[in-house]
């Protein structure tokens, strides 16, 4: 019978499993965890994000095509893991919500209100029959109007927290791990960036190229896509001290 | 809602005739109504407060039609409440002006209030007219129906270290003239100082010689 099939809880993403989870949400981690990571990390007086955009190379593909930190304010970027065009729809919803509040307030004066905005957004399709889940974990840094570096990560679930160092997709536990190990309270950018190559470089196993990577750093006064050379020199720069 | 907006609700649909003064000092800011609020060519009530609280350190001055003024100031009062709750610190006074202009955009309010405020990034002082202008001004301004005489005061009277005392001064005597000479504005003062610690409301019946 249709009502005393097992797996009848699957059929509906937003009715409960036996356990009181909510399978769909799972499968939208475990497709996070499957897909290249994002790392964030906040320093004195900013925020540096990094993502992976492909696991492989190729001559014939023009990486810059491929965008996994997209700019949603003047100071507010947003990195991601997951289905690649999940992340662009959240980051277009991110910038409408943006362009609300500056509407309705005048400013972005927090980056908590956007989050809490997204959040809502993302939490809508888990409950609907007819939506999946979004495929995807965002990292999402900026500047509060009193110089706050903010650093927030928002799960396939809608659930948003706040970190100074995070990373999200695959082999994000050891990333978090070496962040951990290595984070320590008010360093500054290059300490930062030095400290984001490195625990990507320790875990996606062959020697990372630049072109595989966006890393953006923002601060008071500045959004800064950080260009091929410097992310070389960065590499090169870790590279040298390990022999 | 209040007994206050009932009653006036009752009296006015017309436009209320004024003088609405605002003057910005560096250490707060200063704003100053009359208390007469007509009903065509009546006096419908002699002792209105035309200053508002909306903000624990902003007000808005009551200026065009009653009712729309007192509604403009029940929803700007729990937009500022449920800011605070749900972000856990108060409204900026610069986004003030930006919920007001929303608001005329969603309905037609017959109104021309002045804005002023403190906060710890410093002192405001705005009009927000119903076509969704939003002007700041660094000096001084006067709305309503005594707007040139006031003006006139004004703008003899202020200069740059204008200190707040001299500031209520001369928004008494902006007042004062504006009573004499505009038909529509009279039956004393309202004046309120407005400084981070809060805002200082003080009403009088008739125009005092000195505060």
């Amino acid at each position: 019978m249709y009502m005393n099939d097992k797996k009848n809880y699957l059929r509906g993403h937003s009715i409960f499993g036996s356990n009181g989870n909510l399978h769909q949400i799972e499968y939208a981690e475990k497709s996070v965890n499957s897909s290249e990571p994002s790392v964030g990390i906040q320093f004195e007086n900013g925020i540096v994000l990094l993502s992976q955009k492909t696991t492989k190379s190729s001559p014939l593909l023009i990486h810059d095509s491929i965008e996994k930190i997209h700019r949603i304010d003047e100071q507010i970027g947003m990195a991601f893991s997951g289905h690649i065009t999940d992340g662009r729809i959240l980051a277009e919803k991110l910038r409408e919500h943006t362009e609300e509040e500056k509407l309705q307030f005048g400013n972005v004066s927090e980056t908590s209100v956007l989050i809490h905005a997204i959040s809502e957004d993302i939490q809508d399709t888990i409950k609907s029959t007819e939506l999946r889940p979004y495929g995807v974990s965002l990292l999402v840094g900026g500047i509060d109007f009193n110089g706050t570096p903010q650093l927030y990560k928002i799960d396939p679930s809608g659930a948003p927290s706040a970190w100074k160092g995070v990373a999200i997709g695959k082999n994000c536990s050891d990333i978090q791990q070496h962040i951990e190990n290595n984070y320590v309270d008010k360093m500054d950018k290059d300490e930062a960036l030095k400290l984001i190559i490195e625990s990507i470089t320790k875990y996606t196993g062959d020697k990372i190229q630049p072109e595989l990577l966006d890393i953006t750093i923002i601060t008071e006064d500045d959004y800064i896509e950080q260009s091929q050379e410097t992310i070389q020199k960065l590499i090169n720069n870790i590279g040298d001290k390990d022999e | 809602m209040n007994n206050n907006t009932k009653e006036a609700g009752e009296i006015s649909e017309e436009k209320n005739g004024t003088t609405t003064v605002g003057i910005k000092t560096k250490d707060g800011v200063v704003v100053a109504t009359d208390r007469k609020v007509s009903y065509f060519m009546s006096t419908a009530k002699k002792d209105m407060n035309k200053i508002m609280p909306i903000h624990d350190t902003a007000v808005m001055t009551m200026a065009g039609v009653v009712g729309h003024a007192q509604k403009v100031r029940d929803k700007l009062q729990g937009k500022v409440t449920t800011y605070e709750s749900r972000r856990g610190r108060k409204m900026p006074i610069e986004s003030i002006p930006y919920v007001l202009r929303n608001m005329f955009e969603e309905d037609h309010y017959h109104i021309g209030p002045i804005l002023a405020g403190v906060d710890n990034t410093g002192n405001y002082l705005y009009e927000v007219e119903p076509n969704g202008a939003i002007i700041s001004y660094k000096e001084y301004t006067s709305t309503g129906s005594g707007v040139q005489f006031a003006t006139g005061v004004l703008e003899q009277g202020y200069h740059d270290d204008i200190t707040l005392e001299e500031a209520q001064e001369l928004a008494l005597n902006a007042i004062k003239t504006a009573s004499e000479r505009d038909n529509f504005t009279g039956d004393g003062l309202v004046i309120a100082t407005i400084t981070e610690d809060g805002v200082d409301t003080n009403l009088y019946d008739s125009i005092p010689d000195k505060l």
